[in-house]
């Protein structure tokens, strides 16, 4: 059958060639769907923001029930100075679970089944601890990754081995929310298309199963964006706390 | 090191995160190992140390998260 190719929906395509200066910055399908994310979220966000009182309404109570648990989040597993960084990951989750709910849509396009969107995001938070370690403890941030009490001997295996220990961060960051996202969406579409194959007298079973799926898949977008900022807030703690 | 609170309510997200810590170590390891390679032109030597590396790494990770796991919450090492 013509276009059962399950990968085929992460294709990306160039929708809007821009050149400038000599650099290819081409609207592609990625850069799309991660645009009508964002605006999408904020203009969300502003619509149940909209009439703001001191007794909430449902749309603003929704709206700051959402905030309140990226605060939670963000306050539980950044010790002491929670409040500080709760902008950021408010930002950080709305736009990932933003990203992952919009590929849900039929026809749409998740911009998180791109490794390149999750291992920019990852570098990103990851660059970031690394730059709030040197601000608050100087260089002497290097000193973690010889730990305590190792004899001199272990010293040259244990240095790589906790270099890489540390450095593998990003790297599992980037790869948990891409393949949870790829794996879900591709899951969708092989049931849907064995809907679409089965005899008429059985198809109520796939489709029944997709329906099923979707459901687990809002699930997930929202898991996986939860899960990306807790690890985010669990790294920042640990670059303002150093436990070694 | 990291360690999620309330992680164990969820064990198809422990499980993940378990896969993925050793996944990335040692794609990681595998990576370094092969570009030092490359520019030292040692082939296979760095590729078969830092893959050791890597998979170490992905079980001290592994060690981390699983020890203070079970030790109450912001005792002290």
């Amino acid at each position: 059958m013509e276009g059962m190719q399950p990968l085929h929906p992460f294709t990306v395509h160039t929708q809007l060639p821009i050149e400038l200066f000599g650099v290819d910055i081409s609207l592609t399908n990625t850069a799309i769907a991660l645009l009508l994310a964002s605006v999408c979220s904020t203009a969300i966000l502003m619509l149940l923001l909209q009439r703001q009182s001191i007794l909430p309404g449902r749309w603003q109570l929704l709206g700051e029930l959402y905030y309140d648990f990226v605060r939670n989040m963000t306050v539980k597993n950044i010790h002491e100075h929670g409040e500080r960084y709760v902008p950021v990951m408010f930002t950080l989750f709305t736009l990932i679970a933003g990203s992952n709910m919009i590929g849900l849509m039929p026809g749409s396009f998740a911009p998180t089944t791109q490794i390149v969107v999750t291992g920019t995001l990852a570098i990103a938070v990851f660059l970031y601890t690394i730059y709030l370690r040197i601000r608050l403890h100087g260089w002497g941030f290097f000193h973690a990754f010889a730990p305590p009490g190792i004899p001199a001997l272990l010293l040259p295996l244990m240095v790589p081995v906790e270099i890489l220990s540390f450095l593998a961060r990003p790297v599992s960051l980037a790869v948990r929310l891409f393949a949870n996202m790829t794996a879900g969406h591709t899951v969708l579409g092989v049931i849907a298309f064995f809907g679409l194959l089965a005899p008429w007298y059985i198809q109520w079973v796939p489709l029944s199963l997709s329906v099923a799926l979707l459901g687990v898949e809002i699930f997930i977008a929202a898991i996986q964006a939860y899960i990306f900022c807790v690890l985010s807030c669990v790294y920042i703690d640990d670059a303002i706390h150093p436990h070694s | 090191m990291p360690r999620l609170k309330g992680e164990r309510a969820h064990s198809h997200q422990w499980g993940l995160r378990v896969g993925t810590e050793i996944v990335a170590s040692t794609m990681l390891g595998l990576g370094a190992g092969f570009v030092l390679d490359r520019w030292l032109d040692t082939r296979p030597l760095f590729l078969l140390l830092f893959f050791a590396f890597g998979v170490a790494a992905g079980f001290i990770n592994l060690y981390y998260v699983m020890g203070l796991d079970h030790r109450p919450e912001n005792k002290d090492d």
